[in-house]
């Protein structure tokens, strides 16, 4: 799609977060979707078996002739394939699924969308790289966006041309989550190569810098595959953390920052005409601000604050069921420790 | 500033349309080369505008889509309009569908924490703003203004596709897509939370 009208705020955080890279989170439900797609498949695959049969079912459909009930079964898929493809044939111009007579061209265009499809996966940078396709000289050409692992600081670039000297050792490091809700736990993974061949065996430690403190500390250890890699779990996160991965020998990884979601609960209890909603927050500190809003319409209003006692929990005190139910919202204010976290509930109507 | 796409977007730009063939001809591996470079946009778009249970949503979308493919005629560019095309209508119904439960005073067990969150100084130093902020950030916006940036920057059809869509003129869509994308690199948002 072209981005002209969107090219004045191409820079701007927002823009760039909506269009991130994918989470794996994106991608949960998988299997229930590739389950939806296999139901639907039995009517399909029959059909294209019996247009195989190709002359039969023509012979089939000099004898049916096109009935009313014909057509009207066609559109139900109720009738043999072969039958089906003479019917589709009579009423190709009406809106109805391709016919299976259409199935070889079919098949042809997708012989070369998918011949179409390889010679763009080439140009699409991935790791390890594919062999070229052709051993004669081509044109290079610039590999598409990927998400790369984080390098380390100390990796040199990529260079298009060779670069003689010996590669300094180098780790990439990756995180499974740049949000994770309090008590969440991460994965740093890794990999410590010299150039392009692995370091396997070398002892790895995942280090953590709390948010507030100064000084990093390991909390996890563990040593090189033989293909280089690690893949290490940080302990429980209570707070924001800055992680990275550091070698025995004093090779430091890039950092990368994960902040943690404080979780909220709300309870009520009557009192009077009232309710008093407690909220609790798990991963929130003494002090920290809470932040009541009411919707009216599609706005929220801010009508109360608060802020956590030492057991972690605030109270708002709202008016009981009225004429129309009522939405709420309590938000915790983000502090450098953690980020900021909601939870809504609603005062019914009478 | 070079636009920025994901990983599968970039692999997919050049053979989703292989992929919709293949899907079209029973092959899972093409179905899934589709659900997979536009399930996280559909799941984006419908955290804007799909109410408190996008996946479900984005499930019903899906099996409309299963359902319909054979029949559907066009290359990857009509099958995205009609993907988000099918989901706008199953999130219109499950709104409607919502707005007839009854509600209760009931603590939410966690569902929005991961949702709807705004970015501290201190987090945008640390990392970039995410995705999960920029939605919540879109929602504070008018729900026809949040819908135009959805389809245009999230869904990532064109300016005639969403105009088509939401039933109204390309000018028209350009003109509220900046509007509000102006209004939201202003200050995240209009004037959703008002101190009395």
């Amino acid at each position: 799609m072209s981005d002209d009208d969107l090219t004045p705020f191409l820079d701007d955080p927002l823009v760039q977060a909506l269009r991130a890279p994918v989470q794996e989170h994106e991608l949960a439900g998988e299997d229930a979707a590739l389950s939806m797609f296999r139901q639907s498949l039995p009517a399909r695959r029959r059909r294209r078996a019996i247009t195989r049969a190709g002359v039969t079912g023509a012979g089939i459909i000099l004898g049916l002739g096109l009935s009313g009930g014909v057509a009207a079964a066609y559109t139900t898929d109720a009738l043999p394939d072969p039958v089906q493809n003479a019917v589709h044939a009579a009423l190709d111009p009406l809106p109805l699924p391709a016919p299976p007579t259409a199935h070889a061209r079919h098949l042809r265009q997708v012989a070369r969308a998918e011949r179409r499809a390889e010679r763009a996966a080439a140009r699409v940078a991935t790791h390890p790289p594919s062999p070229p396709a052709r051993s004669g000289p081509r044109p290079s050409r610039t590999p598409a966006a990927v998400v790369p692992p984080v390098q380390s600081n100390t990796q040199p670039r990529p260079s298009a041309s060779p670069t003689p000297a010996a590669p300094k050792p180098s780790m990439t490091v990756a995180v499974s989550a740049a949000r994770v809700p309090v008590h969440g736990q991460v994965v740093l993974a890794g990999r410590l190569t010299r150039g392009t061949e692995p370091l396997p065996g070398h002892t790895i430690y995942a280090a953590e810098l709390p948010a507030g403190e100064s000084t990093w500390r390991r909390v996890s250890s563990g040593q090189t595959g033989s293909d280089g890699t690690i893949s290490l779990t940080v302990p429980p996160l209570t707070r924001n953390v800055r992680l990275r991965l550091v070698t025995a020998q004093g090779l430091v990884s890039r950092q990368v920052a994960v902040v943690v979601v404080p979780k909220l609960t709300a309870t009520s209890a009557r009192s009077g005409n009232e309710r008093v909603v407690t909220i609790h927050a798990d991963g929130g500190r003494p002090g920290d601000e809470l932040v009541l809003l009411r919707r009216d319409g599609t706005a929220w209003t801010r009508i109360a604050s608060s802020s956590l006692a030492s057991d972690s929990t605030g109270q708002f005190v709202v008016p009981g069921p009225g004429a129309a139910p009522v939405h709420y919202l309590v938000r915790l204010v983000a502090t450098a420790r953690h980020t900021a976290s909601l939870v809504q509930f609603a005062v019914p109507a009478r | 500033m070079p636009r920025q796409r994901s990983t599968q977007e970039a692999v997919l730009e050049g053979d989703l349309d292989a992929a919709l063939l293949r899907a079209q001809a029973g092959d899972e591996a093409g179905f899934l080369t589709l659900w997979r470079a536009l399930q996280p946009m559909l799941l984006r778009f419908l955290r804007v505008y799909g109410g408190d249970a996008p996946e479900d949503v984005a499930s019903d979308t899906w099996l409309q889509v299963v359902r319909d493919l054979q029949g559907f005629k066009g290359d990857a560019t009509d099958f995205r309009r009609w993907l988000f095309t099918i989901a706008r209508h199953r999130a219109i119904d499950a709104g409607r569908s919502r707005a007839r439960r009854p509600l209760a005073l009931v603590a939410d067990t966690g569902s929005l924490d991961d949702r709807r969150h705004e970015p501290s100084a201190e987090e945008q130093v640390m990392a970039r703003m995410s995705t999960d902020d920029a939605l919540a950030t879109l929602r504070t916006l008018p729900a026809a203004q949040a819908e135009l940036v959805a389809l245009r920057v999230l869904a990532d059809l064109d300016v005639a596709t969403v105009a088509g869509i939401v039933g109204s003129t390309p000018g028209a869509v350009r003109v509220g897509v900046h509007r509000a994308l102006r209004t939201l690199a202003q200050g995240h948002g209009p004037k959703a939370v008002q101190v009395p």
